[in-house]
C-alpha cells in the first residue's frame, strides 16, 4: 500500500507541476475554446461527484433502511466517498481560469447559480461525510447501531443525493443546450451515481481484501454486484427514456439532440456506455458469472466506464449540440497552433482533451489514491 | 417563363422602407473622443474606387483607429473593413522599413539592408547608363492603381518624372475595354460614361450587370439598396450567386463570357419591334444621320468636315453636325436646322447612295435573334423580352457594370452594344440613367501641374500585355526597342498581371534591373533586385479627387514616415536630381503639389481652392446635393455631341504596333462573337472545360491588405469555389486540397463547395500572393492575349480544369 | 431603459465592417471577435443555400444579445457577468470573474461570449482603438458590451458608427418615441433563438 500510495503522490506532483504550468499559460494548453468550454476537468469534476455519492449512499442505505448491509465495506465506501469529494472539488479548482480568484466565490457568492448551491451542497457533504467516517469509527467499539449513527446516515444519504441531483441542475437548467435540458437528468445523476459509486466501492474492496488489507464474504461481493445490476438496470431505463422521448417527436430540437447522439461524432461514446452497462448487467444478474469476483471486478470496470462515457457524452453533445451552425470565423486561438486542428462545428467532436489536462486529471486522481492509501490504515476494520 | 425570382423579394411597401432611410441617421463623429487624441482627416486610395473619406485618431503619436469621417453629405459618409485597418498597414510587422538589395537569385528572398544613399547612387548611376547606352526609353516605369491620391500616386510625380526623362511609361490595361466600347458612342474615353451613384434614386430600375457591388463598391451599395428601397427595382445579370444576386429582386444567371450576344439581341429586338424612344433617337442620337452605302463615311457639310479634320487630341471636335433627310423638305439638310429629320429610309445625296444610321444599324443588327441570344446566353427568350421591357418600358435604367464583362476579350463589342441600347431607347444623359457602376471625374484639377515638364514627354505605347513580348523581341512597333530597367510604384504588376509565367520565363531573364517601391513584400518586391520602402498614406500629404462621389478629399498627414520609409514624390526627386535632373522634378513639400494641383481657373470659377479645402477637408466639386451629375446630359463627347450609334473611325487604344485594319474594319456597328477562350466553342473547352473568374472580394482589394492580420483572421487561406456537378465529378469536397490548371501554368489550393457556382465555372477571390498559395498562384494560368483594338487584359477569359490533389 | 441593437438583415450585406470595428475599436486580441458575420446558407462563409439556380442566402451578425432574461447572469457564481440596471446592458467585470465559464455553458448564442485562454496576445506593441476600455485578463470571460465606453459619452457603438449599410440601430428599446422603437414598430422583426426564452434586445429586421 505503501509503495502505491508513494507512487501516487509522484503522479500526483507531475499533475501539480502540469497544473502550475497550465496556470502560468492560461486554458489554451486545454483542448477548451469558446464554443466548447468546458471538457476533461467538468467530465471528471461530474464523474467523481457521481462516484463519491454513489459510495456514501450504498454504504449508508443498508442503515437508512434498517436492511442488512454488504458486509465489511461501510467506512471503505465512506472513505472513497470522502476522496471523491475532494477530487471532485479539484476538478473544479483546475478547470478555473482563473483560480487566484477563488475567494471570489466566498466574497461575492451569488446564490441564483447551480455553480453556488452545489459548492455549498459539496461543502456540506464533505463535512457530513468526514464527521459520518468519525462516527461510524467510533462506533466500531459500540455495539449496533446507534440512533445518532443511523441519524446522521439519514442525513449523509440525502445530502449524497443532493449532491447528484444539484450537480445534474448545473447542466440541466440551462436553456442554452437541448440536449442538457431536461428534467430526467438529475434522477439520471442520482441512478448513475450508484452504478458508479457501487462499481468503485465493489472495485476497491475486492482489491483490498486481495492485498489481504480486508476481510469479505465472496456472498457480500456477490450482494454488491448484483445490487449493481439493479442500479445498472434503472440507468439503461433512464437511458432509453431519454432516448425514446427525443427520437419519438421525429424532428424538432429535441430529436436533432438525439440523432447527434446516437449518430453524430460522439455516438462511439453512447454505444460505449449502452454495451458496457449491458456486459456489466449479464455478469450482475447470471449467478453462474457473479460468482466469480474477478467477473464482478470487471463488471464495475464495464459500469465505472460506461458512466464516464455518459459524463464525457454530455460535454461532448452538449457543446456539439450548438444553436447557431450559421458558418463565420471562430473566435479564440486554435486548439493546436497555426494549423488548428479544431475542426469546427458538427463536423467532428467539439472538444479533444490535450495530453497536459490528462496529466492534471491523473494527477489528481492519482492525489487520491494516495489520500486512500494514507488513510486507510486509520480508519479500522468493520466489525 | 417569369425571370428567376432571387428570394430577397421587393420592398413590396415603399411606402413603409421609405421613412427610415433619415431615422436611421447614424450620428457620425469626427471629434476627438478624449482630451490627449488628435484626429487627422485623411483618404483611403486603395482602387476600389470608393473613396471613403476616414479620420485617423492619433494617440501619443501612433494611429490607433480609423473611423469614416464624415462628409458633407451624409449619405456618402462609410467606409469598409479595410479602411478600417489601414493604418495596421503602417504598423505592419511585415512592412518594408528599409532599402533592401537583393544578395541571393531573385525570388530566393535573400537580401542585404542598404542606405539610401546606397539605393539612390545605384539606381541613378545603372538608370543614366542605360538611357545613355539603349536610350531614355530603356528604363521602363510601371505603375498601376495602387494609389489613387494625387501627388504620390501614378499620375503625379511619378509621372511628372516619366515625362521629363522621357521614359517608357507603360501603359496600363486594366478595366479599359468596356469603355473603349462605349466610348465610341457616348465618347467620354475609357471611363467617361457614368453619372453620380446618388442618381440611382431616379432610376426606375437598376440593372446590375457584371458587377458585385456588395463586394466590390460597398458604398454605392448603400445608394443602390436606399433606391431599392424606396421602389426602384433590382435585376441582376450574372453567371453566379453573388451576395449581390441575393438582394436584388430578380437575378438571371446567364453563360459567362455572351453579354455581347444578349446586348445584340436586345438591340435588334428593339429596333426591328419599333419599340425604340424615336424623339431621343432622332434628336440626342446619330440615328437619323445620313451614311454613304459607298464610303461607309457620315455624310457632311464641307465645313463640318474640315472642322473634323483640324481636331487634335487637345481640342477635339464637337457638335459637329452631319447631313440629315428632311422629311418635310424631302431633302437632304444639316442636322442642326432639320427640325424633323426621317430615322429611317434609302436616299440619295448629290447622287450618292445613302440610307439613314439607324436603317443601316438594323441591318447590320437584324441577324441577331433572341433564339440564337438565348442559346448563347443560356437567358430564355422570354427572358431577353422582359429585358427588353425594362429597357422600353420600365426606365430610366440606371447599368450598373463594372468591370467583370471587360475581362472577356469581346468587352469592347459590349460596351458598344449596351450604349447604343441604351441611346435607342432613351436611357442615357437623363436622370436615373448610367451606363456603368464605376463613375469616374476627373475633374477641373490642374494635374498637368504636377506633370508636365515643357513638352517632355513620356513614351506610353508600351501596354501591360505587350511587355513580355517587347522584352523578348527588343522590338515595339517594328522598331527596336530594347528594355533594360523597370522602376514598379504603386503596382504589383508580377502578381496582377496575367499569364505570371512569362515573368519567370521572359520578363525576368530579359530585365536587367527590376526596382520596387511598395510598402510590403509583394510578389513583385520579392523577385526585385531593388526594393525601396515608401510612406504609406497616412504618413504623407496628398489629396484624391474620387472616382464615385463628387468630392475632392484632403489628406492630412497623420505622422512621420515610420522607419526608413519616404514619400513617392520625394524617392522621384531624389532620383532625378542624382540624375541631373532635379529642377525638372524637385523635391517640393507635398502641401506645393497639392497647392499648385488646386489652382486652375475653372476651379476657382465653382470657388474651389486650396485654403478651402484645407479649412473644409472635402469639396464637392461637381452636380449638387439635390441634383447629382448626370453624365451627358446636355451633350455628349462626341465629335456629333450625340450618341453615335455608328463610329465612323475605329482606331486602337494603343497602338503598339499591332495588325488591326481588318478588325477596325468590321466595328462600325458593334458584333458578336465568343468570349476569346471561356467559351464553349473553343476547342480547349474538351480539355479544360472549366471558366476561371477571380472576382474582386471583401476581403483585399486587389493584392493590398493581402497580409493584413485582422483580415486574415476572417479569410485566412486562398479558397476556389466550386459547383457542386463539377466537385462531385471530381471527387472534391469541401477544404479539400485542389490543383488548378492549363497549359499556361497551375495552383495548389484549398476548395470550397458552392452551389453559387454552376457547373462549368469555378470562382476564386483575387490578391493572394504566390508565398500564400500551397503552390503557385492564380495568375499563372490567365492569358496575355488581348483583342487588338481593346488592348486590355482579359482575366476571366480563361479555361482551366481543377483535380484533386497536388 | 433597455439599450438594444436592430440589424436590418435586408441591408446588411455580410461586409464585416463591424467586426472589424468592434475588434479594432474596444483593442481585441488576435483571433478573438465580440462581433462576427455569419452566412445563412450553405455550409461555408458566403455560400448559398438551396440547388442552383434556386438558391437564398443572407447574413446575420452575431454579439452578445443584451437579453433581457440573460441565462449568462443568473448562472454566474460571482456576479462578473451582470445586468447593468440602468442601461440593461449585460456587463462584464473582468477583476470579478474567475473563470469558471459557467457562463459561456449557460448562453445559448454560441460564440458570443469570449474567454481569455492565455495573456491577450497582439500583432501590434500598442493598444488600438479606444483609450477608455478596460484591458482583457487572462482567464476571465469578456464579450460585447455595447460599447458602452462609448454609450456613456453619447457615442453610437463602434459597430453601427461602421456600417456601410446603415444596417445598425442603436437605441433604447423600452422608450417607444426611440428610434430604435419606432423601427421596429415599423418593420417585422425577430429575435435569435427566441424560444430559449432569453428575450434579446439585440434584434433581426426581417
Ligand atoms: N487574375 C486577375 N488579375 C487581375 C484582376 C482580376 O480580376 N483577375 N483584376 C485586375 C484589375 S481590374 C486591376 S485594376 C489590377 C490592379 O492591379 P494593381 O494596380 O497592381 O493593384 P494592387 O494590387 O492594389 O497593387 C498596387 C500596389 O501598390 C502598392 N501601393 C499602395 N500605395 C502605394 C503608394 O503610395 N506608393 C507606392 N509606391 N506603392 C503603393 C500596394 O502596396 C500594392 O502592392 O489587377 C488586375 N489583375
Ligand atoms: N473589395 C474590393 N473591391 C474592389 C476591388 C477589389 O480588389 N476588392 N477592385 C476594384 C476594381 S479595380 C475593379 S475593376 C472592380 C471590379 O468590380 P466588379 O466588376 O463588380 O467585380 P468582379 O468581382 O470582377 O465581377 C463582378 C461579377 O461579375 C460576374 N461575372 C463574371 N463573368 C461574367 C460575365 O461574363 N458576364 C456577366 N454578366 N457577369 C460576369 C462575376 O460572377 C461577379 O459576380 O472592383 C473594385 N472594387
Ligand atoms: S477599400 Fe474602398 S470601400 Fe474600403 S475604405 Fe477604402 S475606399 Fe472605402
Ligand atoms: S457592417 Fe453592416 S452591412 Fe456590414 S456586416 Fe456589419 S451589419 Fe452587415
Ligand atoms: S446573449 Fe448570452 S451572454 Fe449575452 S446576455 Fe444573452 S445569455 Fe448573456
Ligand atoms: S466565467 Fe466569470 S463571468 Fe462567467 S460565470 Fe464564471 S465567474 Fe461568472
Ligand atoms: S456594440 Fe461595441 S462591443 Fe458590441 S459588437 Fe458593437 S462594437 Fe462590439
Ligand atoms: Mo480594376
Amino acid at each position: 500500500m505503501r509503495k502505491v500510495a508513494s507512487v501516487a503522490a509522484v503522479v500526483a506532483v507531475i499533475g501539480l507541476c502540469a497544473w502550475i504550468f497550465q496556470c502560468m499559460n492560461g486554458l489554451q494548453v486545454t483542448g477548451m475554446r469558446d464554443q466548447s468550454s468546458w471538457g476533461l476537468y467538468i467530465t471528471n469534476f461530474m464523474f467523481f461527484v457521481g462516484l463519491s455519492a454513489g459510495g456514501l449512499i450504498i454504504s449508508s442505505a443498508p442503515k437508512v433502511f434498517k436492511l442488512k448491509g454488504f458486509g465489511n465495506i461501510s467506512k471503505v465506501a465512506v472513505l472513497t466517498s470522502i476522496v471523491c469529494t475532494i477530487l471532485a472539488i479539484c476538478f473544479v479548482v483546475v478547470d478555473l481560469g482563473s483560480p487566484w480568484n477563488i475567494w471570489h466565490l466566498f466574497v461575492y457568492g451569488h446564490f441564483t447559480s447551480p455553480l453556488m448551491w452545489d459548492l455549498c451542497v459539496l461543502t456540506l457533504y464533505l463535512v457530513l461525510s468526514i464527521v459520518y467516517l468519525v462516527m461510524l469509527r467510533r462506533e466500531d467499539d459500540a455495539a449496533g447501531v446507534s440512533s445518532k449513527l443511523r441519524g446522521m446516515s439519514i442525513a449523509a444519504f440525502l445530502v449524497a443525493i443532493l449532491v447528484h441531483s444539484v450537480t445534474a441542475w448545473i447542466f440541466s437548467l440551462n436553456v442554452s443546450r437541448a440536449f442538457w435540458n431536461t428534467s430526467l437528468m438529475a434522477p439520471w445523476f442520482v441512478a448513475s451515481a450508484l452504478v458508479s459509486g457501487t462499481a468503485l466501492v465493489l472495485v476497491v474492496v475486492v482489491a483490498l481484501r486481495r492485498a489481504g488489507k480486508l476481510r469479505l464474504e465472496d456472498e457480500n461481493v456477490q450482494k454488491m454486484a448484483f445490487i449493481l445490476g439493479v442500479f445498472v438496470a434503472v440507468d439503461l431505463f433512464f437511458l432509453f427514456c431519454d432516448v425514446l422521448t427525443g427520437a419519438y417527436g421525429g424532428a424538432g430540437d429535441a430529436y436533432d439532440a438525439i440523432i447527434m447522439v446516437l449518430a453524430g461524432p460522439v455516438a462511439p461514446f453512447f454505444w460505449a456506455e449502452v454495451i458496457l452497462g449491458v456486459v456489466c448487467l449479464v455478469i450482475a444478474f447470471k449467478p453462474r458469472l457473479r460468482a466469480s469476483a474477478n467477473l464482478c471486478v470487471v463488471a464495475s470496470i464495464c459500469a465505472i466506464l460506461g458512466v464516464f462515457c455518459k459524463r464525457a457524452q454530455i460535454i461532448e453533445d452538449g457543446f456539439g449540440n450548438v444553436n447557431l451552425t450559421y458558418p463565420g470565423v471562430e473566435t479564440g486561438p486554435a486548439v493546436h497552433g497555426a494549423d488548428g486542428a479544431w475542426q469546427g462545428i458538427g463536423s467532428a467532436l467539439a472538444y479533444w482533451p490535450t495530453g497536459l489536462e490528462c496529466l492534471v486529471v491523473l494527477g489528481i486522481i492519482a492525489l487520491g489514491v494516495a489520500v486512500f492509501c494514507f488513510v486507510y490504515p486509520k480508519i479500522g476494520q468493520d466489525r | 417563363m417569369k425571370l428567376a425570382a432571387a428570394t430577397a423579394g421587393t420592398c413590396a411597401a415603399a411606402g413603409v422602407c421609405q421613412p427610415q432611410l433619415k431615422a436611421l441617421a447614424v450620428d457620425f463623429s469626427d471629434k476627438a473622443e478624449t482630451s490627449d487624441e488628435k484626429v487627422f482627416t485623411t483618404i483611403c486610395r486603395s482602387n476600389c474606387f470608393q473613396g471613403c473619406k476616414l479620420d485617423a485618431h492619433v494617440r501619443d503619436g501612433i494611429v490607433r483607429k480609423m473611423t469614416p469621417s464624415p462628409y458633407p453629405e451624409e449619405d456618402y459618409t462609410g467606409c469598409c473593413l479595410r479602411g478600417l485597418t489601414i493604418h495596421q498597414r503602417t504598423y505592419s510587422p511585415t512592412r518594408l522599413k528599409y532599402p533592401m538589395k537583393r544578395v541571393g537569385d531573385r525570388g530566393s528572398d535573400q537580401w542585404e539592408r542598404i542606405t539610401w544613399d546606397e539605393a539612390l547612387d545605384e539606381i541613378a548611376e545603372k538608370f543614366t547608363e542605360y538611357r545613355k547606352q539603349y536610350g531614355d526609353g530603356a528604363v521602363a516605369v510601371e505603375a498601376a492603381s495602387g494609389n489613387q491620391g494625387t501627388v504620390n500616386a501614378a499620375k503625379g510625380v511619378l509621372t511628372r518624372f516619366c515625362n521629363a526623362l522621357k521614359l517608357t511609361k507603360i501603359a496600363g490595361c486594366y478595366d479599359m475595354a468596356y469603355g473603349y466600347g462605349t466610348n465610341r458612342v457616348v465618347g467620354g474615353g475609357p471611363y467617361g460614361n457614368a453619372s453620380e451613384i446618388a442618381g440611382v434614386k431616379d432610376a426606375k430600375t437598376i440593372l446590375i450587370w457584371g458587377a458585385n457591388p456588395t463586394n466590390s463598391s460597398p458604398q454605392n451599395w448603400r445608394f443602390i439598396e436606399q433606391a431599392h428601397e424606396a421602389g426602384v427595382r433590382l435585376v441582376n445579370i450574372d453567371p453566379m450567386y453573388t451576395g449581390t444576386a441575393a438582394k436584388c429582386d430578380e437575378w438571371i444567371p446567364i453563360t459567362a463570357g455572351t453579354d455581347v450576344y444578349l446586348a445584340m439581341a436586345l438591340v435588334n429586338y428593339v429596333v426591328s419591334n419599333n419599340l425604340i424612344d424615336e424623339d431621343f433617337a432622332r434628336t440626342r442620337t446619330t440615328a437619323p444621320f445620313l451614311l454613304s452605302k459607298q464610303s461607309g463615311k457620315i455624310l457632311r457639310s464641307e465645313e463640318a468636315n474640315a472642322q473634323i479634320t483640324a481636331a487634335t487630341a487637345k481640342a477635339p471636335a464637337r457638335n459637329v453636325p452631319a447631313y440629315v433627310w428632311d422629311e418635310d423638305a424631302e431633302t437632304y439638310g444639316s442636322s442642326d436646322t432639320v427640325a424633323n429629320p426621317a430615322l429611317e429610309g434609302t436616299y440619295s445625296v448629290d447622287g450618292e447612295e445613302c440610307t439613314t444610321v439607324l436603317t443601316a444599324l438594323k441591318e447590320a443588327f437584324a441577324p441577331y435573334t433572341l433564339e440564337e441570344a438565348a442559346d448563347k446566353t443560356g437567358v430564355p427568350v422570354e427572358t431577353i423580352k422582359e429585358i427588353a421591357d425594362i429597357y422600353v418600358n420600365q426606365g430610366p435604367v440606371f447599368l450598373y457594370t463594372v468591370f467583370a464583362i471587360d475581362h472577356y476579350q469581346n468587352a469592347h463589342l459590349f460596351g458598344q452594344a449596351v450604349a447604343i441600347l441604351h441611346a435607342l431607347t432613351g436611357n442615357i444623359g437623363v436622370p436615373g440613367t448610367s451606363l456603368s457602376g464605376f463613375w469616374f471625374w476627373a475633374g477641373n484639377f490642374n494635374g498637368a501641374g504636377i506633370t508636365t515638364v515643357g513638352t517632355s514627354a513620356a513614351y506610353g505605347k508600351l501596354p501591360q500585355c505587350a511587355l513580355a513580348e517587347t522584352l523578348d523581341t527588343g522590338m515595339t512597333a517594328g522598331k527596336e526597342y530594347p528594355i533594360k530597367a523597370l522602376l514598379v510604384a504603386c503596382s504589383n504588376p508580377l502578381s496582377n498581371f496575367a499569364e505570371q509565367n512569362l515573368w519567370f520565363d521572359t520578363i525576368l531573364p530579359k530585365l536587367d534591373y527590376l526596382v520596387t517601391m511598395d510598402t510590403e513584400f509583394t510578389d513583385t518586391a520579392r523577385y526585385s533586385d531593388l526594393v525601396l520602402p515608401v510612406a504609406t498614406w497616412l504618413e504623407v500629404d496628398d489629396v484624391r479627387v474620387n472616382f464615385c462621389n463628387p468630392f475632392v478629399v484632403i489628406n492630412e498627414k497623420a505622422i512621420d514616415p515610420l522607419y526608413e520609409s519616404k514619400p513617392d514624390a520625394e524617392i522621384f526627386a531624389l532620383i532625378a536630381e542624382r540624375m541631373g535632373y532635379g529642377e525638372d522634378v524637385p523635391n517640393k513639400d507635398a502641401k506645393e503639389w497639392i497647392k499648385t494641383f488646386m489652382t486652375s481657373d475653372k476651379l476657382a470659377a465653382d470657388g474651389i481652392d486650396y485654403d478651402r479645402l484645407v479649412k473644409e477637408k472635402a469639396i464637392r466639386a461637381i452636380g449638387t446635393p439635390d441634383k447629382p451629375f448626370v453624365f451627358s446630359e446636355k451633350s455628349f463627347a462626341t465629335t456629333s455631341g450625340r450618341a453615335e450609334l455608328y463610329a465612323e473611325s475605329i482606331t486602337p487604344r494603343v497602338d503598339y504596333g499591332q495588325d488591326y485594319k481588318e478588325a477596325a474594319a468590321k466595328e462600325h456597328f458593334p458584333y458578336a462573337r465568343d468570349a476569346h477562350e471561356a467559351s464553349a466553342a473553343n476547342n480547349l473547352h474538351a480539355t479544360y472545360p472549366l471558366v476561371l473568374t477571380t472576382g474582386h472580394y471583401r476581403w483585399r482589394t486587389h493584392t493590398q491588405w493581402f497580409n493584413n492580420p485582422t483580415l486574415r483572421e476572417l479569410d485566412p487561406e486562398p479558397i476556389i469555389y466550386i459547383g457542386r456537378d463539377d466537385a462531385r465529378a471530381r471527387g472534391i469536397k469541401s477544404d479539400d486540397e485542389v490543383t488548378v490548371f492549363n497549359d499556361r501554368g497551375s495552383f495548389t489550393l484549398k476548395a470550397v463547395v458552392s452551389d453559387a457556382v454552376p457547373s462549368g465555372y469555378v470562382n476564386m477571390p483575387k490578391g493572394w500572393q504566390r508565398n500564400q498559395f500551397i503552390k503557385g498562384s492564380y495568375q499563372e494560368v490567365s492569358s496575355t492575349s488581348v483583342d487588338c483594338l481593346a488592348v486590355n487584359f482579359t482575366f476571366f477569359d480563361a479555361l482551366v480544369d481543377v483535380r484533386k490533389g497536388e | 431603459m433597455q439599450y438594444a441593437l436592430a440589424i436590418d438583415t435586408k441591408r446588411c450585406i455580410g461586409c464585416n465592417t463591424c467586426a472589424v470595428a468592434c475588434k479594432i475599436e474596444n483593442n481585441l486580441p488576435d483571433t478573438m471577435w465580440w462581433n462576427r458575420v455569419l452566412t445563412v446558407g450553405g455550409d461555408h462563409t458566403d455560400t448559398p443555400q438551396g440547388s442552383f439556380p434556386h438558391l437564398s442566402m443572407s447574413y446575420i451578425t452575431l454579439s452578445c444579445q443584451h437579453c433581457k432574461n440573460p441565462a449568462c447572469t443568473k448562472v454566474c457564481p460571482v456576479g462578473a457577468t451582470y445586468k447593468d440596471s440602468e442601461t440593461g446592458i449585460v456587463m462584464q467585470d473582468y477583476k470579478k470573474c474567475i473563470g469558471c465559464r459557467y457562463c459561456m455553458a449557460a448562453c445559448p448564442y454560441n460564440g458570443v461570449r469570449n474567454f481569455n485562454w492565455r495573456e491577450p496576445e497582439y500583432t501590434f506593441d500598442f493598444s488600438q482603438g479606444s483609450e477608455d476600455v478596460p484591458s482583457l485578463v487572462k482567464g476571465t470571460v469578456s464579450k460585447c458590451i455595447l460599447c458602452n465606453h462609448r454609450v456613456k459619452k453619447g457615442l453610437e457603438p463602434a459597430c453601427v458608427a461602421a456600417c456601410p449599410e446603415r444596417a445598425r440601430t442603436f437605441g433604447d428599446i423600452d422608450d417607444p418615441n426611440s428610434a430604435i422603437s419606432k423601427l421596429l414598430a415599423s418593420r417585422s422583426n425577430y429575435q435569435l433563438l427566441d424560444e430559449k426564452g432569453t428575450n434579446p434586445s439585440v434584434r433581426f429586421l426581417s
